[in-house]
């Protein structure tokens, strides 16, 4: 029994690009073998690899972005621990864990425990979806796309409650903007990828990432994925308040928003989720609309397309999303914070009507089918 | 075959078992409906009156209809009302909580035969203070 | 027969936490956890679709509801100052005649359900790609189609979010610039129509 699986895993290995398999597929393969054991352990497996990613990407994120910020400044940033610093965040993470834990006198207790775990959660469920190479990757629902879109409502609610449970004016009026903020530009975010998905006809992640074989949308969908590109990275660097659109956690006006009365565990919780927040838009950016883990592939090229196999499809992955994590922390250190009149200036008269514009353009060019490439219609 | 899992197997809910389940949701929303007294509260057990509605036009799909989609259909048209409701529900507390200083529906009684009698502004800020130290007082109890 | 298990497993736990949530939304006295308990109930009422073969379904639930109505009510509840209040325990007058109409209701519904005959389909598989059906119902004009009350929904949406605006937005309707009360304690800026007649120039005499 635990033979076949291993065959059918064999299988799927060897044919290598052009074959999905999930890990649930995998379990569900294992469960209807009888074969228990090896069921328990892809669980286990996928659990504890959610776990690493979660821990190491944070890890790695914070450490890049601080080396980042300091070098877009002329400084050398952390130095101390370790070889060019890098176990500074390491060190960090003790200090956190170590750290008291308080909440305030005031303070709705049970829905103050509860927010960052509502945030982590949002993320993390996210982490499950997305395709990080054929082989790889937890499960692949359906509906992929809406339900990233969906889950995203959880953080909204994990920080309103933060922000509201801590009896603070500055964590309020944090949470009530990061609230607006995220509704609102999650609307452009959600009509950018339904282009990809006008282009793709699924909604599943891996079916998305298939539908890239012959080109990546970025380039294939005639100027309108392009665009929709550009409105999706801006809207998702609004969802996960990034600078130029961090005023829900402005330092200067607000001490440091919905979390300014957090500390130790449960800030790290927040602060883990911002990051691997950006590390899930950037892994979004990249499957809908750079490829995901398909290779960069030039028409009939053999040679050079044959030498582009070579690399595995997890470090395309990674390299692509390596790109849109490093375009938004530069943003950070070029563009200045916006007001909350400019905020929503851009969203509801730019960003939405320009959305809309292009939707539009992308129904007409699917329906009239204007593709310089050939097109593979499921 | 283990007996015990033989046993649950032989307990899988069927189309009696769901419609009971939104039978109680639905009964819930009743009870909150009729003893809340916040209009946002409220409002939040009609949503779950309106959520077991939708959920029976899914659940007599799958089980009468199972080839088609149509109670989901149903059931995306209900959560299509249930946020327009919201929408100008809420519209509606915030221009009364500007209006009144309170949402609490048994204060609504201005059409009412006259219990409080508007006779000019003056009348009407010592109901809207009356109203507001009670919430004050209230809030600093605790 | 395993899947049939967990299955039914789940079935009873997740309407076990449905149940019990819901009774929290209409029991806590704290608004605020009453719009959390809500966010639970409709989240695992999803999870009650996706059980259902209504997987499109269960996301558009966590996406409208999660993502927008109960975001709307938890920023009415914070606008309104609502969370801050302990709502008064209800009488018990009214504690019994609620409990008395949602009982009446859930033993008459109930026994209704179980005396009557259900034409249950025994074969019949869900269709795989329930996505793409719904989307052909939704646009379909032939028969069996949904293409007339899809347009009137969205009518619909249209007309509530104007009038969203229109009885939300700050200036009263008169065109007036809003006043507010000096002689009032709290933040709360309370528009009178009344005001009017006292003093034209806007502030209200105390």
């Amino acid at each position: 029994m635990t033979a076949t699986s291993l065959t059918y895993f064999a299988i799927a290995a060897a044919q290598g690009a052009f074959k999905n398999v999930t890990v649930s597929e995998r379990t569900a393969q294992a469960f209807a073998d009888g074969s228990w054991i090896l069921a328990i352990v892809y669980i286990v497996v996928a659990l504890g690899g959610l776990a690493a990613l979660v821990t190491l990407s944070g890890l790695v994120l914070i450490y890049v972005e601080r080396k980042l910020a300091a070098h877009f400044q002329c400084r050398l940033g952390p130095m101390r621990v370790g070889w060019h610093g890098i176990f500074q965040t390491v060190a960090d993470a003790v200090k956190l864990l170590l750290k008291e834990d308080v909440i305030p006198e005031k303070a709705d207790k049970a829905m103050h425990l509860l927010a960052p775990f509502l945030s982590m959660m949002a993320t993390v469920m996210v982490l499950g979806v997305l395709p990080y190479s054929p082989i790889l990757q937890i499960t692949d629902i359906n509906i992929g796309v809406l339900f990233v879109t969906a889950v995203s409502g959880f953080g909204v609610m994990g920080i309103l409650l933060g922000g509201w449970s801590s009896n603070n004016k500055w964590s309020m009026v944090g949470a009530m903007r990061a609230g607006a903020q995220i509704i609102s530009y999650e609307i452009s975010a959600t009509l950018a990828l339904l282009v990809v998905v006008l282009f793709s006809g699924s909604l599943s992640l891996a079916e998305i990432v298939q539908s890239q074989d012959a080109g990546w949308w970025i380039w294939r969908a005639n100027g309108v994925g392009f665009v929709s590109f550009i409105i999706f990275v801006i809207a998702v660097t609004a969802e996960i308040n990034r600078t130029p659109f961090d005023i829900p956690e402005g330092e200067s006006e607000l001490a440091a928003g919905f979390h300014t009365e957090y500390s130790g565990l449960r800030f790290s919780f927040f602060f883990l989720a911002e990051f691997i927040n950006m590390f899930v838009v950037s892994g979004m950016t990249a499957t809908l609309f750079l490829g995901g883990w398909m290779p960069f592939h030039i028409g009939a090229w053999a040679g050079f397309n044959g030498f582009m196999d070579l690399i595995p499809p997890v470090l395309w992955f990674t390299g692509k999303t390596s790109v849109v994590i490093f375009l938004i922390m530069w943003f950070r250190w070029t563009f200045p914070r916006l007001r909350v009149d400019q905020l929503m200036y851009l969203e509801w008269k730019v960003l939405l009507p320009i959305g809309f514009v292009n939707l539009f353009a992308a129904a007409v060019v699917v329906l009239y089918n204007l593709y310089p490439f050939p097109i593979l219609v499921p | 075959m283990n007996p015990l899992i033989a046993q649950i197997a032989a307990h899988s809910p069927g189309l009696r078992d769901w419609l009971a389940l939104t039978s109680v949701i639905f009964s819930i929303g009743l009870y909150g409906l009729l003893t809340r007294r916040n209009a946002v509260g409220i409002l939040m057990a009609v949503e779950l009156m309106l959520n077991s509605a939708a959920m029976n036009f899914v659940i007599f799909n799958r089980f009468c209809l199972p080839a088609r989609m149509d109670g989901s259909v149903m059931a995306i048209f209900v959560i299509a009302v249930a946020a327009a409701e919201v929408v100008v529900g809420m519209a509606i507390f915030v221009a009364l909580y500007r209006y009144r200083g309170t949402v609490d529906v048994n204060q609504m009684n201005t059409m009412q035969d006259p219990v409080i009698s508007i006779e000019g502004p003056g009348d009407f800020n010592r109901e809207v203070m009356k109203n507001i130290n009670k919430q004050y007082k209230s809030r600093h109890d605790h | 027969m395993i899947a049939s298990a967990i299955y039914t497993v789940l079935f009873y736990a997740i309407a076990a936490g449905t149940i019990l949530l819901a009774l929290a939304v209409v029991n806590t006295r704290k608004l605020l956890r009453a719009a959390v308990a809500l966010m639970g109930a409709l989240s695992t009422t999803a999870g009650l679709y996706a059980m259902l073969d209504a997987q499109f379904l269960a996301g558009v639930q966590v996406l409208v509801y999660v993502g927008g109505i109960v975001v709307l009510i938890v920023f009415a509840i914070m606008l309104t100052r609502s969370g801050e209040l302990l709502e008064d325990n209800p009488t018990l007058k009214r504690k019994l005649v609620g409990a008395v109409i949602s009982i009446g209701f859930l033993v008459s519904s109930v026994g209704a359900v179980w005396g009557s005959p259900f034409a249950i389909a025994s074969a019949g598989k869900a269709p795989a790609n329930d996505a793409l059906m719904i989307g052909k119902a939704l646009l379909d004009y032939g028969p069996g189609g949904f293409v007339v009350p899809f347009e009137v929904i969205s009518l619909l949406l249209l007309a509530a979010m104007l009038g969203g605006i229109v009885i939300a937005r700050k200036t009263p309707p008169t065109g007036q610039p809003f006043t507010s009360g000096g002689d009032l304690p709290g933040e709360a800026e309370v528009y009178h129509p009344l005001s009017q007649r006292d003093d034209e120039t806007g502030g209200r005499a105390s």
